[in-house]
């Protein structure tokens, strides 16, 4: 049983339609990609699975039903647009939010002063919000998120705003967290961290959900008739069955015909004694699926 | 029920626990008593106590004069008796009276007499000297009649229907001054209240704390937490306030003669306090409106200022609703919800407003009550989340659908 279902929403302001029949499933203990380019409706698919906005039709399950009172004290949220009372003690502040998520005053004190402990946050505790660095405020941020245990995390660019060492603590946080079973959600545009974390992810384009499954599927759909190949030896001028060899980082990519397989140029290799170090299929990175699926808008290469 | 509790304690608490929520509590006692003070210092600068003369040739005071029992800066001067005008203006020259009162010869007939002064005329040296001839031309008498002659008529005011009678002065001035007092600090409470409401719900939107608060609890367990809460914050400044003049009242009608006998309407009271109560949601409604239809604090109060503005305008026609207070503009005022407040209670302090006005005054406030949640509620579900972005008339009022917002 998915941790979230979302079956065919759509949501439109005024004439503009934010989101046009989006569909995809969070599985629980996942992390989950939810990207897109700006504007693609990734906030407001977010915001109708909290429940902020209704969908103009579709449907939504959350925890195995509609999203409840109840079940809000069982999701942790980062909005992309950070916030947080900027007047009053970063301790208070914490305190406040946990509570209104349902935790004891006594058990948020305990739990807030765990993660500012981890946080490196509590020298500051007594300080304002306002007085804190923007990376620090981050940081309380995710205190917030973190703080009463949710079942699901909802965080939209998570890294925003942090240094390597603090990028490197939110991310074993997060491991941490599936580790544990909790279900995260995470929005963001660095490719190399969805790539590294997610394991499965949706791309939103324009209001519809134009990728869908595992990294690795993915890819493969997106995998060209291409070799990355690294030889001791140097490679012959002409392969029989490719196109192009052009070098690159030390190793030499290979443009295949359409009617060549990798096997044939492997064989072909071999057969000229050529000592081969590194023989792959060029598989694109996300960065050049993104580029390529929203520049194509929306188009998929195999669809 | 509980988040709804913590929204209500954390925004009374944030308040109410600052340096500034004690300065303004204490800034209108404060502000009470040195008007008091300037009053006082005022009435001691212009008081003297120096002696008056007089001199009566036709001895129809018999050359009394008058020592006064108490001493002190607001006691009765002493006054003396000169037996002639030469005498009494040798004493005027030595500054040893302030003024001298020359009485006619015929002043049992005609009652005149000159006053001779080094000053301009003291209007206390007057009356004082006027005092003392009643209580000698009345010394003769018994007592109880010389004490009615010397407090003068005592004058009843009865309304034609007659439905209403004010048998002192006291009384009659003390209908008017306090509604409006009491009008002036619930609208001074409701205001500060309402501009915490509205600051509240701006700093949520500028803070962008407003997407994490509405994923923990429900839009409507919010407003009405932020709501109460903040109008406990007024209702505290109220209780402060009243709780304090009504000390005062108390010891007032002790200690002061002439608040003895002091008869307060009661009724008119009752419709006032509803009246306020109502204003007071209305407010609370208006400024949450404009604190989630604007973007920043500046562009809100602007915004806000308008009804505040609205609110206290009665003010400026304070002498028409005073002396002409059956008037159709008048009545139109305290009518119209966002005057009536302090409209209708000074009208009720000085006469028996209609019924049916009073009836029709709570139902349009109803109304209004009920059209600025709608409206709050409207403003709220378009514009918690957008920022920098603010909400038109058109839009609260669905005279235009929406454009994009968030995507």
């Amino acid at each position: 049983m998915p941790t979230i279902e979302i079956a065919n929403i759509t949501k439109s302001f005024g004439k503009n339609r934010a989101v046009d029949g989006v569909s995809f499933d969070v599985h629980g203990g996942e992390i989950f990609g939810l990207l897109g380019p700006n504007g693609a409706g990734k906030t407001t698919t977010i915001r109708i699975i909290l429940d902020i906005f209704k969908p103009d039709s579709g449907k939504v399950s959350v925890l195995d039903g509609p999203m409840t009172e109840e079940k809000k004290d069982r999701i942790g949220y980062l909005p992309e647009e950070r916030g947080l009372y900027q007047d009053i003690k970063l301790e208070n502040c914490l305190v406040y939010l946990a509570t209104l998520k349902g935790m004891s005053t006594s058990d948020a004190r305990r739990e807030i002063d765990t993660y500012l402990e981890r946080f490196d946050l509590a020298p500051h505790r007594k300080m304002k919000v306002k007085e804190l660095s923007k990376g620090m405020q981050q940081k309380a941020q995710l205190i917030v998120t973190l703080v009463h245990r949710p079942q699901i995390i909802i965080i939209d660019e998570p890294f925003t705003a942090l240094d390597p060492v603090n990028t490197q603590m939110v991310k074993e946080l997060l491991e941490e967290e599936r580790a544990k079973g909790t279900t995260i959600v995470m929005c963001t545009h660095q490719m190399h961290q969805v790539e590294e974390m997610c394991d499965r992810l949706v791309l939103i384009n324009q209001g519809r959900a134009v990728l869908y499954g595992t990294l690795t599927d993915i890819r493969r759909r997106f995998a060209r008739q291409d070799l990355e190949v690294r030889a001791l030896d140097p490679l012959p001028e002409t392969i029989p069955g490719v196109l192009e060899i052009r070098p690159k980082n030390g190793s030499h990519y290979l443009k295949l015909a359409p009617e060549t397989s990798p096997q044939d140029v492997l064989k072909t290799l071999v057969r000229q004694d050529i000592a081969i170090e590194q023989f792959e299929i060029a598989v694109p990175t996300l960065d050049e699926i993104f580029i390529q699926v929203v520049q194509q808008k929306g188009e998929q290469p195999d669809a | 029920m509980r988040k709804f509790w913590l929204v209500l304690s954390h925004e009374y608490m944030r308040h109410v626990g600052r340096k500034r929520f004690i300065l303004v509590l204490l800034s209108v006692p404060l502000f009470m008593l040195f008007i008091f003070a300037i009053g006082f210092l005022t009435a001691f600068l212009m008081s003297d106590n120096d002696p008056i003369g007089y001199v009566d040739p036709a001895a129809v005071l018999q050359g009394v004069s008058f020592q006064p029992e108490k001493s002190g800066p607001f006691a009765d001067p002493e006054i003396l008796h000169f037996p002639d005008e030469a005498t009494g203006l040798e004493a005027l020259r030595q500054e040893e009276i302030q003024s001298l009162f020359i009485l006619a010869p015929d002043f049992l007939e005609s009652g005149n007499a000159q006053m001779v002064s080094n000053h301009d005329i003291n209007e206390n040296a007057t009356s004082d000297f006027q005092k003392f001839v009643r209580r000698q031309l009345a010394a003769t008498l018994p007592d109880e009649v010389s004490e009615r002659v010397i407090q003068g008529p005592v004058m009843t005011v009865r309304a034609l229907e007659g439905s209403r009678t004010i048998q002192d002065t006291v009384s009659r001035i003390v209908g008017i001054v306090l509604p409006f007092i009491t009008a002036m600090l619930f609208m001074y409470a409701v205001s500060t209240t309402g501009n915490y409401l509205l600051q509240a719900l701006v700093e949520e939107k500028e803070n962008r704390t407003m997407e994490i608060v509405v994923t923990s609890l429900s839009p409507t367990a919010l407003m009405a937490g932020k709501i109460i809460g903040n109008m406990l914050v007024g209702l505290t400044q109220l209780v402060f306030w009243f709780g304090l003049g009504g000390i005062l009242l108390t010891v007032g009608l002790v200690v002061l003669p002439f608040l003895t006998g002091l008869t307060l309407n009661f009724g008119a009271a009752l419709v006032s306090l509803g009246l306020w109560l109502l204003a007071f949601i209305l407010i609370s409604a208006l400024m949450a409106t404009a604190g989630v239809a604007t973007t920043e604090s500046r562009e809100a109060q602007q915004f806000s200022g308008i009804f505040s503005l609205l609110f206290v305008s009665p003010m400026w026609f304070m002498a028409l609703l005073i002396n002409r207070p059956n008037s159709v503009v008048a009545t139109i005022f305290s009518l119209f919800p966002l005057t009536a407040p302090i409209s209708l209670p000074i009208r009720m302090g000085v006469v028996d407003v209609p019924g049916w006005q009073i009836v029709l005054s709570y139902v349009l406030m109803a109304g209004a009550v009920v059209l600025s949640f709608y409206l709050a509620g409207r403003a709220f579900r378009l514009g918690m989340l957008r920022y920098g972005k603010k909400l038109t008339w058109g839009q609260i009022l669905g005279l235009k659908r929406k454009q994009s917002q968030e995507s």
